[in-house]
């Protein structure tokens, strides 16, 4: 190297300004887009794996839900958990979690927001799993209105420590709106809903949302694999030995927790597209230090002939492929590391990942240096090697405009084509230079390959959303907080609020269906959606059986066929789907096609399966009205009360004499005041009518009750002749009893609670409420849960008939099970398509309605969700296709360098062609027709190879297993429009600049 | 008599085309001494140029010996000759063949630090004395396209002699020049010659070969000496 | 006879980094229809450069050209080549035929882009190929035919739209004296049917045989009778 070599490389490179710039602007960007891709995913992972520590992770998580059928009871969270630790010595640690929708607002504002309230039963400085850090204040003490808010939805709403905000208490008669303080702000990486988050002491959360207890139990185990293999077990125990139904359980590796997986997968595609998106502006460089050389050959020759060797004339062309690098380079890493940051700051916000700090990734910075170098001088190699080859004596002859020109195959089928001269023209000079056609095409068939099958799969993905979405047309789903009946809340809305098209009732929960395993999950959960048989079905929803399309009262169970592919079974065949560790045998009567593992039975099965009824009967708080021939009672109309219990009341109860009723064996037991006001003894028999039997003005229909005709009464079934076979009278309830049921609670449940449940002691006296309704233990809405059976037995009368309580049912002909409620409500609104904001007026308006009633409840946008859907997958979808669009940008400028060297190197030609009279336009087309035929070369080659790369990264992706594959048929001709833009932009400078030069600047040249 | 310092023997120099072989060169002989300064002419398509090549070793003959001082430039290959040539042999082109993306002066320097001739520090003062001499110092920091074709041609003239060549080739060094700067052109490579340097150039201008000594003819493929004698006075 | 060629103080200027280049300087030239005439000068002189005055391939800074009856000055780029394809058959010594089209195809280009002779223009193409004796040859690539038969189908394309003016520079430069020969009789016939034709030569000789000969020198024409005395130099050295 000397002297002359560095001005050789810097004259080239300042003389033709406009060509360095183009090259070097194609490694710009393609360096930026690595250094910004690969950062981005680079400080998502780091951040990820900062915030989520492993053994924080649990790996078990138990969802659960109360049963509306168990009635009022005293939830014993701490209890059930240490009796669960106690029967699973192998659990590390646990914790019961709630988590429900809260209402909120500023004190000046007129409506709610909702957020997201998180309680604990281990106390917030104690969580040792998925903890959280405190950022500031102090966390939240019970009975004292304070919140925890998380650090983001801190930030959103610009709320500090001190501040106070407006909370709706839905567990408060009434629902009134208190002032709590934030009493601290935390930083809590484990939480999904951070930007909604509010935290409150686990006493607090019942008066803040309505709903006692948990609704989930997470815990850790000596080892994953233990977890695994427990986990039905703890289902099953959790389902036995509490009140609670558990509605799905999953087990997680935390050594794979899948936030993490996700971002690592994520990170991996981003860095290879950014790669390859480099590659590609390798191609460019290969292309113009071809042309260079191509163009240089006489001065290579010269260059020789003054004394330059071989490789050091090499090293002349190496250097000016290294320079373009350099200048590309540099600018690209400084541009890629904020922006990169930048990036990895939004993709967080969507990943619930917080990056806060700047910060930047070594490894792309190297990267993003060695790829800027390499990949010019890498390029440039080939072409440089061939083209200083070319001997001093070739170099320089001239041969004129057509000496080297080689006919081929394609120029013997154009001149037979009846094409316009300057058509055949652009044909015949594609084939001419045949390297660089190719390394133009491989550049833009890598752009449209990229483009298009990125583009196919999230076109897909939201095809496939859509679809899931269309499936389900109702606009807004609730869920009251306390069980409703159905028909009323349909009957009070529709009557109240306008805009309304149709109230379905809806049950779902998680199941666990016999002999399947989810590819997911890898477990044997299934999604149970409750129907409306005779509404939610039409012709072609099936694509085996024929559902309830037939007959709407038909037993049995739809099941999606990506369930039926694994289990391999069909219509007809049988399955066993475990609900709340109860299983049930089902045939399958249809099969929809479905990616998701989805069941479908009658809603009303589905409540009963999951003890969602109401009005069911519950032994010891059943109480109701029974006339005894010859004996009058205190009770309206000379009824005297009949006490459904089971042995579990035995330890209030004093035994005078005889025994408790046992099932199925005819025999009361009455208390020693009916006892000595009738004059009985043990051993005499009673006539006792019940239920349809009592006198028609004390009767309500049956039809109030239950909706159950399996247990109806005929009539003469509600008259019994009974043995006495007990007397007994109401003891003290004695403390330490071991029943849960009969634990006392000494206090209220929550602040502001009514006094203990009244309505039995209101209803006996003025007997105007049916007796049977306000006894049967069910909740008015918006009262507070009853108290324990013990206190609720000592306001019972003194003279008591005491039944083993499923006789009482039987006798008084209502169904155990209660009537099937919903456990939510789906909405369809009037408007036809309505936007997110129509919505939630609606939901406002139902809000409203049900509040004045006393009824809360949890609403659900689900315009809202699916536009937030659509949102992420198209924002995902335009990360993607960042990559892609990098390519075509280099494509591009590859494309528009190729037609400027042509034209460059065509001067001669088109000298001639404006000599023999060839105007403006002709020559126009002639460049223009170039670039379009390179572009549809290239679209032809993308095509099918994009379908490979869709297919490809379709099944790379973390949710592709749930989609079946297709390609959307629109990309092939949208693939190829955005390639005709490109190939015309690109050519039209060229092509314009062609056409200007006239003969007389060609000539000055020569 | 020294001996000669270029020869060709029985040069023969053929080419395949489309419409058949081409003789261009049919077995030239050619002698010249140190100090020489010899032109060749004839009608164009003789093969002027091609012969020049031969001496040049640009091109390979397909038959005959070609021999540069001590050099037989035939048989040497080419990687070897490049440096040779460059210390050796200075060339004006016919097209001049600048290196459009340097200055005038750079283009000048070029060979000198290729074939390593003179120190690195005087390169540049050297080149410039070489411009004052053509009386084109003052486009010394232009671009060549920036210069007129006789400008061109000069520049080209002092690049060839930059290495102090002790063979000097010249294809139609004076063609794009006016008769002034020809003359003068013609007078550096009568003063070079008269210091050893042997010169051939070929040339269509008839009052220049009227002044230069040696001249030979190219017809038909076959050399023809057809003037040899000391300068003659016009 | 009519005027063919009129510039009337044609000057040319280039403007370059280094200054101004004065091509031509000031220049009065005249044909008539029917003339054959050829501008001879060293390199650098200005011939090409009046040559391109006359095609209307470059402009003048100063001064007015009126070739064929058209005021070229005033007309746009786009209006020229237009003009020049119909009306001046150009021939260069380096400007040869487009490689990627057939040798047919080349000829038929002047009257594909003049709009001229529709439906007729592969009969009338075959014709001029034929008359240079090139017809065997019409449906292969230039790089499959010979230097001189590329010459001579470059002059059927010149003579496409039958136009009334034929210029050339060094037509015959890089032809060897055979082809040479029979070029110029072509040529010469071409104007014993009635066409003008100019021709620019470096070759004293070429021109020695044309019958009006003119001079040009340093950007300005040299006198008739400057030229007479000169090439009777020439001749008898």
């Amino acid at each position: 190297m000397n002297r002359s070599t560095f001005r050789k490389i810097w004259g080239d490179l300042w003389t033709r300004k406009g060509r360095t710039l183009l090259v070097s602007v194609s490694i710009f960007i393609g360096v930026t887009g690595v250094v910004t891709l690969i950062t981005a995913g680079d400080l998502l992972v780091k951040q990820l794996q900062e915030d989520i520590q492993e053994d924080e992770l649990p790996m078990l998580e138990v969802y659960l839900r109360v049963p509306s059928s168990v009635g009022d009871i005293e939830l014993q969270d701490q209890a059930y958990i240490d009796d669960l630790s106690a029967a699973f010595p192998d659990i590390t640690a646990i914790e019961g979690q709630s988590s429900t929708s809260l209402d909120w607002k500023f004190a000046d504002e007129n409506r709610f927001r909702e957020a997201y309230l998180f309680a604990y039963t281990n106390s917030f400085a104690d969580k040792v799993l998925e903890p959280m850090r405190l950022v500031e204040g102090k966390y939240p003490q019970p009975g004292q209105q304070q919140f925890a808010i998380e650090q983001r939805m801190a930030e959103d709403f610009d709320l500090e420590v001190g501040d106070t905000i407006d909370v709706r208490m839905s567990g408060v008669a009434g629902f009134p709106t208190e002032q709590w303080t934030i009493s601290a702000i935390v930083f809590h990486a484990y939480n999904d809903a951070s930007d909604q988050a509010l935290y409150a002491d686990f006493a607090d959360a019942p008066a803040l949302t309505g709903i006692e207890g948990i609704n989930s139990l997470t815990m850790r185990f000596t080892d994953y694999e233990t977890a695994k293999t427990t986990r039905e077990q703890v289902q099953t125990y959790v389902s036995a030995n509490t009140p609670y139904g558990v509605v799905f359980a999953l087990a997680e590796d935390p050594a794979q927790n899948s936030a993490i997986e996700n971002t690592k997968q994520f990170r991996a595609i981003l860095s290879a597209l950014a790669i390859v998106a480099m590659l590609v502006s390798g191609f460019l460089v290969l292309n113009v230090i071809s042309n260079l050389v191509t163009e240089q050959r006489r001065q290579i020759g010269v260059m020789k002939s003054l004394g330059a060797t071989r490789s050091e004339t090499f090293v002349i062309y190496g250097g000016i492929a290294v320079s373009y690098g350099v200048i590309g380079m540099i600018p690209g890493v400084l541009a890629g590391i904020p922006l990169g940051y930048q990036m990895a700051v939004i993709v967080g916000d969507f990943a619930n990942t917080l990056i806060d700090s700047f910060a930047i990734s070594p490894l792309a910075i190297v990267l993003g240096i060695t790829l800027g170098l390499a990949v010019p001088v890498v390029s440039s190699i080939i072409p440089v090697f061939f083209g200083t080859r070319v001997s001093i004596l070739d170099a320089m002859t001239d041969l004129g405009i057509g000496g080297n020109y080689r006919v081929g195959f394609v120029n013997r089928v154009v001149k037979s084509l009846p094409l316009p001269l300057n058509i055949k023209q652009s044909f015949n000079n594609l084939t001419q230079k045949k390297a660089r056609l190719v390394l133009t095409t491989i550049t833009l068939t890598l752009a449209l390959t990229a483009f298009m099958g990125v583009s196919a799969v999230f076109v897909r993905l939201n095809e496939v959303l859509q679809d899931l979405l269309d499936q389900f047309e109702f606009q807004v789903i609730f869920q009251t907080t306390d069980a409703q009946d159905f028909d009323e809340v349909e009957a009070l809305l529709f009557a109240n609020v306008s805009g309304l098209e149709e109230i379905r009732p809806g049950s779902a929960t998680g199941a666990a269906l016999v002999g399947y395993v989810s590819p997911q999950t890898e477990t044997n959960q299934v999604f149970v959606q409750g129907v409306v048989t005779d509404q939610d079905f039409e012709e072609g929803d099936f694509v085996e059986g024929r559902g309830w399309l037939d007959d709407p009262g038909r037993a049995g169970i739809v099941m999606s066929n990506e369930i039926t592919k694994q289990i391999d079974k069909t219509v007809g065949d049988t399955v066993t789907l475990i609900i709340d560790s109860q299983p049930v045998e089902l045939p399958i009567i249809g099969i929809i096609n479905f990616p998701f593992p989805i069941t479908m039975m009658p809603w009303q099965d589905l409540a009963l399966l999951t003890g969602d009824t109401l009005g069911a009967p519950v032994a010891n708080q059943y109480v109701t009205g029974i006339a005894v021939n010859d004996y009058t009672g205190t009770l309206p109309e000379g009824m005297v009360a009949a006490w459904g219990i089971d042995n579990s009341i035995a330890p209030i109860i004093e035994m005078i004499d005889g025994s408790f009723p046992v099932r199925d064996v005819p025999g009361v037991m009455v208390s020693a005041a009916f006892a000595s006001n009738g004059n009985y003894a043990l051993g005499d028999e009673i006539v006792i009518s019940a239920g349809a039997c009592l006198q028609p003005q004390a009767i309500m229909p049956a039809a109030d009750m239950s909706t159950d005709t399996s247990a109806a009464n005929t009539g003469t079934e509600c008259v019994a002749t009974l043995p006495i076979v007990g007397i007994f009278a109401m003891g003290q309830a004695p403390a330490g009893d071991a029943s849960p049921a009969a634990d006392p609670l000494t206090g209220a449940v929550s602040p502001g609670d009514e006094p203990a449940d009244t309505s039995a002691a209101e209803a006996l006296p003025s007997g105007d409420l049916p007796a049977n309704e306000a006894l049967d233990g069910a909740q008015a809405s918006g009262e507070q849960p009853a108290e324990t059976p013990a206190e609720a037995a000592q306001q019972l009368p003194d003279e008591l008939v005491a039944f083993y309580w499923r006789d009482l049912a039987a006798l008084q002909g209502i169904g155990l099970d209660g009537k099937p409620v919903p456990n939510a409500f789906y909405v369809l609104m009037q408007a036809d398509d309505p936007d997110a904001r129509e919505v939630d007026d609606m939901i406002e308006d139902i809000n409203d309605t049900l509040g004045e009633n006393g009824i809360s409840a949890d609403f659900t946008n689900m315009v809202e969700i699916s536009d937030m859907a659509a949102d992420s997958i198209l924002s995902v979808g335009i990360i993607l296709n960042l990559a892609s669009l990098v390519m075509a940008a280099v494509g591009s400028i590859g494309l528009l360098t190729t037609l400027s060297i042509a034209v460059f190197e065509r001067q001669k030609e088109i000298g001639v062609m404006r000599s023999v009279g060839a105007k403006s336009p002709t020559i126009i087309v002639q460049f223009l027709v170039e670039g379009v035929l390179v572009g549809i070369l290239a679209w032809i080659i993308a095509a099918p190879l994009s379908v490979g790369l869709a297919w490809g990264l379709t099944n790379i992706l973390p949710f592709g297993d749930f989609i079946e594959f297709a390609y959307p048929s629109m990309m092939f001709p949208l693939g190829l429009i955005g390639i005709l833009i490109i190939a015309t932009i690109s050519s039209v400078w060229p092509s314009v600049s062609a056409a200007r030069k006239t003969v007389s600047n060609i000539l000055r040249y020569q | 008599m020294t001996s000669p310092f270029v020869f060709t023997r029985h040069l023969i120099k053929h080419y395949d085309t489309p419409n058949g072989a081409l003789q261009v060169l049919r077995g030239i002989d050619l002698e010249l001494r140190r100090g020489d300064f010899a032109a060749i002419v004839g009608p164009s398509g003789a093969g002027k140029t091609t012969l020049l090549n031969m001496i040049t070793a640009v091109d390979k003959p397909t038959n005959g010996e070609v021999v540069v001082g001590d050099k037989s430039v035939v048989h040497t290959p080419q990687p070897q000759l490049t440096k040779w040539r460059a210390k050796n042999i200075g060339i004006v082109f016919q097209f001049f063949q600048l290196l459009p993306t340097i200055s005038v002066v750079d283009n000048i320097v070029f060979p000198m630090d290729y074939a390593g001739v003179h120190k690195p520090s005087q390169r540049r003062d050297y080149a410039l004395s070489w411009l004052a001499r053509l009386g084109i110092e003052d486009q010394a920091e232009k671009r060549p396209d920036m210069l007129s074709g006789g400008q061109q041609q000069r520049t080209a003239i002092a690049r060839a002699l930059a290495n102090n060549p002790p063979l000097i080739i010249g294809d139609e060094p004076t063609a794009n020049l006016d008769r002034m700067s020809a003359e003068n052109v013609f007078n550096i490579f009568q003063e070079l010659a008269d210091q050893g340097a042997t010169v051939i150039i070929t040339t269509y201008d008839r009052d220049i070969v009227a002044n230069i000594p040696i001249v030979y003819e190219l017809q038909e493929g076959h050399l023809k000496e057809i003037k040899n004698g000391k300068r003659l006075l016009v | 006879m009519d005027t063919v060629i009129s510039l009337q103080a044609v000057h040319k200027t280039y403007k370059i980094r280094s200054g101004l280049i004065h091509a031509l300087h000031g220049v009065d030239f005249e044909v008539q229809q029917g003339e054959f005439v050829a501008l001879v000068g060293p390199s650098g002189s200005g011939k090409s450069t009046l040559i391109n005055m006359i095609t209307g391939i470059d402009r003048p800074t100063r001064g007015e050209v009126y070739v064929a009856g058209q005021r070229l000055t005033q007309m746009g780029e786009d209006k020229v080549a237009g003009w020049r394809g119909k009306n001046v058959g150009v021939v260069f010594q380096f400007f040869q035929l487009l490689p990627s089209l057939t040798v047919m195809e080349n000829v038929l280009m002047p009257m594909s882009y003049a709009g001229t002779y529709k439906g007729q223009r592969q009969e009338r193409a075959m014709e001029l190929l034929d008359m240079v004796d090139l017809a065997e040859v019409a449906d292969k690539y230039p790089s499959q035919v010979s230097g001189g038969q590329q010459q001579r189908a470059a002059i059927a394309r010149a003579l496409a739209n039958d136009p009334p003016l034929i210029v050339g520079d060094e037509p015959t430069g890089n032809l060897d004296s055979v082809s040479a020969g029979l070029m110029f009789a072509l040529f010469e016939e071409l104007v014993a049917q009635g066409k003008t034709m100019v021709m620019v030569t470096h070759d004293k000789d070429l021109a020695g045989k044309v019958p009006r000969v003119q001079e040009v020198r340093d950007g300005l024409l040299l006198q008739a009778s400057e030229v007479d005395q000169r090439l009777k130099a020439t001749h008898q050295a």
